[in-house]
């Protein structure tokens, strides 16, 4: 088959101690004829890991798409769906310690872990993958038992949210103690410190043939960690189409795009950093 | 006419429409308008209406746009209008599919968005500058490098200030 091309290295760059807050692994489908009374026998399939329920508003469909122009996603403006027949809320499943969520719609299935305020330990891409697989297994249940279409994939998406504190004398314009290269020197007649910054990096991913099929999308910004402490946040994405709709080639997906996100984490941040951050050899 | 199992509406869309296309004559038509920027508000407004379509919308068997394949020609013209390419004109299909067209400065330009990422192109120039082209494009290369042409041309074609 002809898989995603991303980067060739075959393991990633690893760290003990990672600054990442939440990892996201999801797909997009055709929307599932599915209806409330659905919704609710997913939960009872999923209810021994993910006992607890919330609603939350329903995702618009998001597409990434290759122009001509560096841009990109777009949101979908609401009222362009407006006509639309009602949609079902998305479905949060929330495990009992709080750290892992099934986000669940017609036409998206997430599944999140994410690090609690007194910290945690990060499970590693691993169990985020397992959790992932036994989520869509349920959901592949469900549409059997009711005599359903089977889920087929049109977009995938992992993403990786970090925070890092802000060094000691340091602010968030200083970006370089983050972000290899990325000094700020606006030069004297800027007559002023930067306050802040932030930075939006893009990079487009091909198959073989050479044919786009994903993004990869780091952004860093500035934030305030427990509205307190100036930290940088760094979200680091890859979305995109994957090889077919058949769940094998989300999975493929998922994986490269794991090896990438690593990867790139790796690259783009400071040597420094990386110490802190217990990197492995 | 070019060789696909589906109609197609070549020219103005009513006329196409006597021929067998989607279009409807109940389905208006929004006003022609100069501005780049209006004829992009035209283009929204447009796909505003397709997405609305309901089931049987032309009194037949026509199919309602999917939900996700209007989402990604919102994307898809967005990403035409950051470009700085023409506006098309859009216009639906009985079997659901979603249709933008150029047809200027020697250009016949379809392209056919039956979901996201199926996507047929058909291209065909009169000056025979780009080879004609009718094929599956599901990330839109072909039709951009024929719309690329065709801006070159609306732009060569403007008059000096």
């Amino acid at each position: 088959m002809n898989e995603p091309v991303m980067n060739p290295e075959p393991s990633p760059p690893s760290f003990m101690r990672p600054p990442l807050q939440e990892v996201a692994a999801g797909v997009q489908f055709a929307p599932l004829g599915v209806r409330s009374v659905d919704v609710a026998a997913l939960h009872t399939l999923l209810a021994e890991e993910y006992p607890n329920w919330v609603d939350a508003p329903p995702l618009p469909p998001s597409f990434e798409t290759f122009g001509t122009a560096p841009v990109g996603p777009f949101p979908v403006p609401p009222m362009l769906l407006s006509g639309t027949p009602p949609w079902l809320p998305r479905a949060w499943f929330i495990s009992a310690d709080d750290e892992h969520i099934v986000q669940a719609q017609p036409d998206r299935l997430i599944v999140n872990w994410r690090r609690q305020p007194q910290g945690g330990h990060y499970p590693r891409y691993a169990e985020v993958r397992r959790r992932f697989v036994a989520a869509h297994d349920a959901v592949e249940r469900l549409v059997e038992q009711r005599g359903l279409s089977r889920p087929l994939a049109n977009q995938c998406d992992l993403s990786y949210f970090n925070v890092v504190r802000v060094p000691e004398a340091a602010d968030w314009s200083d970006m370089d103690r983050l972000l290899r290269g990325m000094r700020l020197d606006p030069g004297p007649g800027w007559q002023a410190s930067l306050s802040d910054a932030q930075v939006s990096i893009r990079k487009v991913l091909r198959r073989e043939s050479g044919v786009p099929f994903a993004r990869l999308s780091v952004d860093c910004l500035p934030v305030l960690d427990f509205a307190r402490n100036k930290s940088w946040a760094l979200n680091i994405v890859v979305r995109g189409q994957p090889q077919s709709g058949n769940f094998g080639s989300v999975l493929a997906f998922l994986d490269a795009a794991h090896l990438e996100i690593a990867s790139c984490f790796a690259a783009i941040t400071t040597e420094a950093m990386h110490m802190e951050w217990e990197k492995q050899t | 006419m070019h060789g696909v199992a589906r109609p197609l509406s070549l020219g103005d869309p009513m006329e196409a429409f006597s021929h067998g296309t989607a279009t409807l004559h109940a389905f208006p038509r929004l006003g022609r308008t100069e501005s780049p920027l209006d004829g992009w508000r035209v283009v929204y407004e447009r796909l505003q209406q397709i997405a609305n379509l309901p089931d049987g919308w032309d009194g037949e068997k026509g199919a309602a746009p999917e939900r996700h394949t209007v989402a990604f020609v919102a994307q898809e013209i967005a990403s035409l209008q950051a470009a700085g390419l023409p506006a098309p004109t859009l216009n639906p299909s009985a079997n659901g599919a979603i249709y933008a067209e150029w047809h200027m400065h020697g250009f016949d330009i379809e392209v056919i968005f039956d979901g996201p990422y199926e996507i047929t192109t058909l291209i065909e120039d009169a000056r025979g500058a780009i080879p004609p082209f009718e094929d599956s494009d599901p990330m839109m290369m072909e039709a951009r490098k024929a719309l690329l042409a065709l801006a070159s041309r609306e732009q060569a074609g403007r008059p000096v200030r």
